[in-house]
């Protein structure tokens, strides 16, 4: 089969969760014999390296690990892009002659964010596309569910709630609705609906009941890290806290610092992954929080392929979000690893850890209740040995890949 | 020794957050040092309005770690001193107050009164009382809140010096001076400290100094040192506060100037108005750059870039940009105060192609009902597996996995763990037949409570093993795999017993998975996976077998079965048995059929597995292959090798030629797609490798490879000797043109599936040419293995050295 995979943004500007769920997906249907591509933008065309289609020569190509990429540049879609579905007829016109060229037999949208042209030119092609619904995009303009108020959002309520929470320029109460219209149609219009937890599954279902939506959780690659486990360390060795992941006040490493502050126990560390993004003021407090600390080690960004060795090293992974995450790669990969967690009471994490009970899921941005359990967790050491017990196997890109080539037959033509 | 108790970190807290009205700012150091010297566990503020003096005992608490529970009681609806408000008060501090404090700290709006249930007799520690300030108001709160506070507790009363407008905390602070222990503070409004707790052994240190030095020789100088530190707080506020205002006076003098210029610059045409924008940006963005490369024009640079922007563009879009600007400017204001906005500015502005994008955005471009027309294709009926199917009823049967080990390695944990996972049977047993592991393969099988069943490495055979671990098993059915395999999903073995149930009434007995590629399979096996599926029929679709004749294909294709994943019933199983030592799974299969049983190959549900093997092994396994084939099937016919030394020449001579092409390939990107590369390549070497290379030596890059042909040569083709026959020169182009042909059935795959190259298509490409030469020559000694194994004389022996050498470790 000829297969399209369309997301918002991708390698080598972007290498994020999604783009790496792509990433797999892509290399793991080549590897089952499909010819792939990726549609995606590309939001600084001047400084990227790739070049421009000979055919189409306002998108760009380019070849990442062996997968061809097609690039929209971020100039000719609508500023509306970001948050809605706005679309512009020249580009939809350019990309269904795009489409026609390149003969897909079926499309994999892994986000729509930016992609509504590429979306009416899938239509007007007439291929057939399936959804993974990798965030809240598609219901929420502003993509996590917290509403304006910084509360978790009940769904869009067929866009009421958006005008009632959310309604901020350059919204209108019209085109609020009109965006949940449109995604509703969106969704309609695709053959599955996959989410890649069954919180997100859940969330969906209560925007869109009349839809039904699958789970298949993403995969790790296990291969492409180390598989030996995590040793579990010695009484006399100092216990590790680690968080792993972009620090964003979204991701509520500020508050882990203020309740690990409160844990005078000079035997623990807290050990942070990740670089520093965002909103000055936040920055400026975790790196004032970091300074202050001397158990605490920042590391910084660090490759994708030494987050296992560094998740091996860890005694427990720490995930505050304060926004409902769809899915945790790095909670998966430390369930790999062996790891257990301490997870907000929030979204998937929250719900994986729960229903497997290997770590404790812990109220949102509480930062006392965070740290009674970081106290806990650090001085009754055979609770950490019990959870580790229950930590589940996480699925591996080959069964995603798998589940996915199985339902890629159900487009296949004729 | 007071100084020292006295001078800390607290004392020299820098307020984050401090707006007007400001009364309080110069209590803040004391305040802050009280915190981190009581150590309340409880502090309760009566009265908290915009949160000058609440927001900084916070601060406190976290900058002093202290284990605090804060409580900020108020009603936020004012009084007839703080005087009437509205909800901006209390939302701008919610904003500020719950992303940071939240963990710790409550804000309580009711009333004092109503606040009382909620605190125990003497659990307060600290009580700052800062309400109503009407004498009566202040006597009431102090008696209703005196039994909440602790045996160690402090009360606060600010405005202790105020005596106008009917403030009377200064009256009530007269009273209760004579029966406690008290300090006050003038400046500020005045704050009275009243030390009402009893258990004066509880006090800390530092307050009982601060108690005897406060009325004796060090009191004046300590007061003036309180003083001076709270007077530079509120400098500091003040300082900070004319600078906000300065930027937004800037601010708004730019929006002045802007709006005057829109007004003359009138209306453009769209054309023009779109590069305009496009050229602005551009602008701006260097700009960007600018302000980033000097910190004093930081703040100042951006700004006057905002200025220049409106003039550039029509008066709608401008006005549009300035009314959603400042929409969006009141919600970041709200959200973070005047001041974290401020602070803010450069990273708006860093951002500012989306900002300004969606600030001048008018009406959305949404087509009507742009998806609503959507085609969705009827999903095509075709079995899933039962994950994706939703059907996992269990059934009331137990399946023993059967896996031969020998160092399983490291990956052995993980299909351990997944098929202790499996769901929807009665029972899953693991048996692992084991010969000879050193790694802990059988130290792993036995923690993880598999029935192990260890031979000696001598007795090994694929099917003795097997056997072995079929007598061992207890289960209803056997499911054979290898230990580098791994089952999707968590109903992997359900899947496949649902199968062979759901068909028994056909008399389907047994089936295998497909294969799945792992992540770090290689090109060149993904090629033959698919065109081996292809051939067998269950690249897609579940594919049932059957006995139609005995020509070699239809047994082959109709017979497989694979050790990779082999579900049988356990009784029939021991009436049939494995037998042999190579491809003992398709002997079974055959068996099976011929019998009138049918079996199944299943594309529904796969297993992960394949392999990345170097180049050399691929001239064994190829070699092995075909001798198994042309002994299984008497039907299988063979290219046979009419000259050994053409044979031998045409393998020596084609590695040496790859050598030479693989010296000079490049690795970087092609601007050909893989096929079309390939495909030229092909072509080329059609002619060119016909001739004989300039050298006989072999490096295509696995030793080992290279070390056997070379071996090959020396030992066997010795051309010093005597030169190459018209036949034998023929059989080393049959040599060429079986290489050529293996190539050109991979490139449809590769055209099938790749385009354009990258550094790791091109690195893939090399691997697959090096190991289809490498099959192709195995395949070759194959043949001449086949025909001249009956032989006498030295091509005998020849043979025999390879057969031997070639079949080892296989």
């Amino acid at each position: 089969m000829r297969i399209l995979y369309v997301l918002h943004q991708f390698y080598p500007e972007f290498s994020a969760g999604t783009e790496q769920v792509t990433l797999n997906l892509a290399r793991s249907a080549q590897r089952a014999g499909h010819h792939v591509q990726v549609l995606a933008c590309v939001t600084d065309a001047r400084n990227s390296s790739a070049k421009p289609d000979p055919g189409f020569p306002e998108l760009l190509q380019t070849v990442y690990q062996g997968v061809p990429i097609t690039l929209v540049p971020l100039e000719q879609l609508t500023p509306f892009s970001n948050i809605g579905f706005d679309s512009t007829p020249a580009l939809i016109e350019r990309l269904s002659g795009w489409m026609t060229r390149e003969r897909f037999d079926a499309c994999h949208v892994l986000h729509a964010m930016r992609m509504s042209d590429a979306l009416v030119a899938l239509q007007r092609c007439k291929i057939p596309y399936l959804m993974t619904l990798t965030d809240f995009f598609t219901p929420c303009f502003r993509i996590n569910l917290i509403n304006r108020q910084g509360a978790l959002c009940d769904g869009p309520d067929g866009g009421e709630r958006c005008v009632q929470n959310c309604l901020v320029a350059p919204w209108t109460p019209e085109s609020l609705q009109a965006r949940y219209r449109h995604a509703h149609d969106l969704l309609t219009g695709a053959v599955r609906r996959i989410c890649p937890s069954e919180y997100v599954a859940e969330r969906f279902r209560d925007a869109f009941p009349d839809l039904e939506f699958l789970v298949i959780p993403h995969g790790i690659d296990l291969l492409a890290l180390t598989v030996e486990e995590a040793v579990p360390r010695k009484k006399e060795d100092a216990f590790v806290f680690g968080f792993i992941g972009s620090i964003v006040p979204q991701k509520g490493v500020d508050m882990l610092l203020r309740a690990f502050a409160r844990v005078p126990d000079p035997q623990v560390r807290l050990r942070l992954c990740g670089g520093l993004f965002g909103d000055p003021v936040h920055i400026q407090e975790v790196r004032r929080l970091m300074e202050i600390d001397p158990r605490v080690e920042w590391l910084g960004q660090v490759p994708h392929a030494a987050v296992f060795e560094m998740l091996r090293n860890l005694d427990i992974l720490c995930l505050p979000s304060r926004v409902p995450e769809s899915f945790s790669l790095v909670l998966h990969e430390a369930c790999a690893a062996g790891v257990p967690a301490l997870v907000s009471a929030l979204g998937a994490p929250g719900a994986l850890v729960e229903r497997y009970a290997f770590g404790r899921a812990i109220a949102v941005d509480d930062e006392m209740a965070w740290a009674d359990a970081l106290r806990n967790v650090a001085t009754d050491r055979s609770m950490v040995s019990a959870w580790r017990d229950h930590v589940p196997l996480p699925m591996r890109v080959e069964e995603e890949g798998f589940f996915y080539d199985s339902l890629y037959r159900e487009l296949r033509p004729g | 020794m007071l100084l020292n108790s006295l001078i800390n970190d607290a004392l020299l807290i820098q307020p984050k957050r401090v707006v007007r009205p400001d009364a309080w700012t110069g209590h803040i150091p004391f305040l802050s040092w009280l915190m981190a010297t009581l150590k309340p566990g409880v502090f309760v503020e009566l009265g908290t309005h915009t949160g000058n003096s609440y927001l900084a005992a916070c601060q406190a608490v976290m900058e002093n770690r202290l284990d605090t529970r804060c409580h900020a009681v108020d009603t936020w609806q004012g009084d007839e001193h703080a005087g009437q408000y509205d909800e901006s008060v209390f939302e701008t501090l919610v904003h500020y107050h719950e992303p940071l404090y939240h963990g710790f700290s409550k804000l309580m709006r009711m009333t004092f009164d109503e606040a009382l249930p909620h605190f125990k007799d003497h659990s307060v520690d600290l009580l700052h009382i800062d309400g109503l300030h009407t004498y009566e108001a202040v006597r009431h709160d102090f008696e209703t809140w005196l039994p909440k506070v602790s045996e160690r507790g402090v009360i606060l009363f600010h405005d202790t010096a105020v005596r106008e407008r009917g403030f009377g905390v200064w009256q009530l602070w007269e009273e209760l001076q004579p029966h406690y222990s008290h300090i006050t503070f003038e400046h500020s409004n005045g704050l009275g400290v009243l030390f009402v707790g009893q258990d004066l052994g509880s006090r800390a240190a530092p307050i009982q100094e601060l108690l005897l030095e406060w009325n004796a020789e060090n009191g004046p100088a300590l007061k003036g040192l309180f003083a001076y530190l709270g007077e530079r707080v509120t400098q500091q506020h003040q300082i900070s506060e004319l600078r906000a205002e300065v930027t937004l006076r800037d601010r708004l003098l730019a929006e002045n100037i802007a709006s005057r210029l829109e007004a003359e610059t009138g209306q453009r045409q769209a054309v023009a108005e779109k590069q305009q924008i496009v050229h602005l940006l551009e602008g701006a963005r260097e700009e960007l750059a600018n302000v980033y490369s000097s910190n004093s024009w930081r703040l100042t640079r951006p700004l006057r870039g905002i200025r220049r922007l409106p003039g550039q563009l029509p008066v709608k879009r401008a006005a549009l940009i300035l009314r959603n600007a400042i929409s969006r400017a009141r919600t970041e204001i709200q959200r973070h105060g005047l001041a974290g906005f401020v602070t803010r500015l450069p990273y708006y502005l860093k951002h500012y192609r989306t900002y300004f994008a969606l600030l001048g955005g008018g009406s959305h471009k949404i087509l009507g009902g742009m998806f609503a027309g959507a085609v969705v294709s009827v999903p095509k009926e075709v079995r899933f597996h039962p994950e994706l199917a939703g059907s996992t009823e269990p059934v009331d049967y137990s399946v023993s996995v059967v896996i031969p080990t020998l160092n399983a390695g490291l990956e052995f944990n993980w299909l351990l763990r997944k098929l202790k996972g499996q769901r929807g049977l009665r029972e899953l047993e693991i048996v692992i037949v084991d010969s000879g592991s050193r790694d802990g393969t059988v130290e792993l099988a036995r923690s993880a409570g598999c029935t192990v069943v260890e031979i000696a490495p001598q007795e090994f055979s694929h099917s003795h093993a097997r056997n072995l671990g079929a007598d061992a098993a207890r289960g209803d059915y056997l499911l054979f795999m290898v230990q580098d395999a791994y089952p999707i999903g968590e109903y992997w073995a359900y899947g496949m017993l649902r199968y062979v149930l759901d068909h028994a009434a056909t008399n389907l007995v047994a089936a295998s998975c497909a294969e799945y590629s792992r992540s770090d399979s290689d090109m060149m096996y993904d090629s033959m996976i698919h065109t081996h599926y292809r051939f067998l029929g269950c690249l897609d679709y579940d594919r049932i077998g059957e006995y139609h004749g005995d020509d070699h294909l239809l047994l082959r294709s109709y017979g497989q079965l694979s050790d990779v994943s082999c579900l049988i019933g356990r009784e029939l199983f021991a009436r049939y048995r494995y037998r042999g030592d190579y491809a003992e799974d398709l002997d079974l299969g055959v068996r099976l059929i011929k019998d009138g049983y049918r079996v199944a190959l299943l594309a529904s549900v796969k297993t992960v597995h394949s392999h990345n093997r170097p180049a050399y092994y691929y001239i064994k396994r190829s070699f092995v292959d075909v001798i198994f084939l042309v002994r299984m099937f008497d039907d299988f016919a063979y290219p046979h090798i009419e000259a050994p030394r053409g044979l031998l020449a045409g393998i020596v001579d084609t590695a040496a030629h790859l050598s030479d092409f693989f010296a000079r390939y490049n690795e970087s990107a092609s601007g050909l797609s893989l096929h079309d590369e390939l495909q030229a390549t092909i072509h080329d070497w059609r002619h060119r490798f016909a001739e004989p290379p300039s050298s006989e030596v072999s490096q295509l890059g696995d030793t080992q490879l290279d070390d056997y042909i070379h071996s090959l040569s020396t030992r066997y083709l010795d051309r010093d000797k005597a030169p190459l026959t018209s036949r034998e020169q023929r059989e080393s182009g049959r040599f060429l043109d079986a290489f050529l042909a293996r190539l050109e059935h991979f490139n449809g795959f590769a055209g099938e599936v790749y385009g354009a190259q990258d550094t790791m298509l091109r690195h893939a490409l090399r691997e697959a040419v090096r190991k289809t030469f490498a099959a192709t020559a195995g395949a070759g000694l194959g043949y001449l293995f086949m025909d001249y194994a009956h032989a006498t004389g030295p091509e005998k022996a020849m043979v025999d050295t390879i057969m031997a050498e070639l079949k080892a470790g296989i």
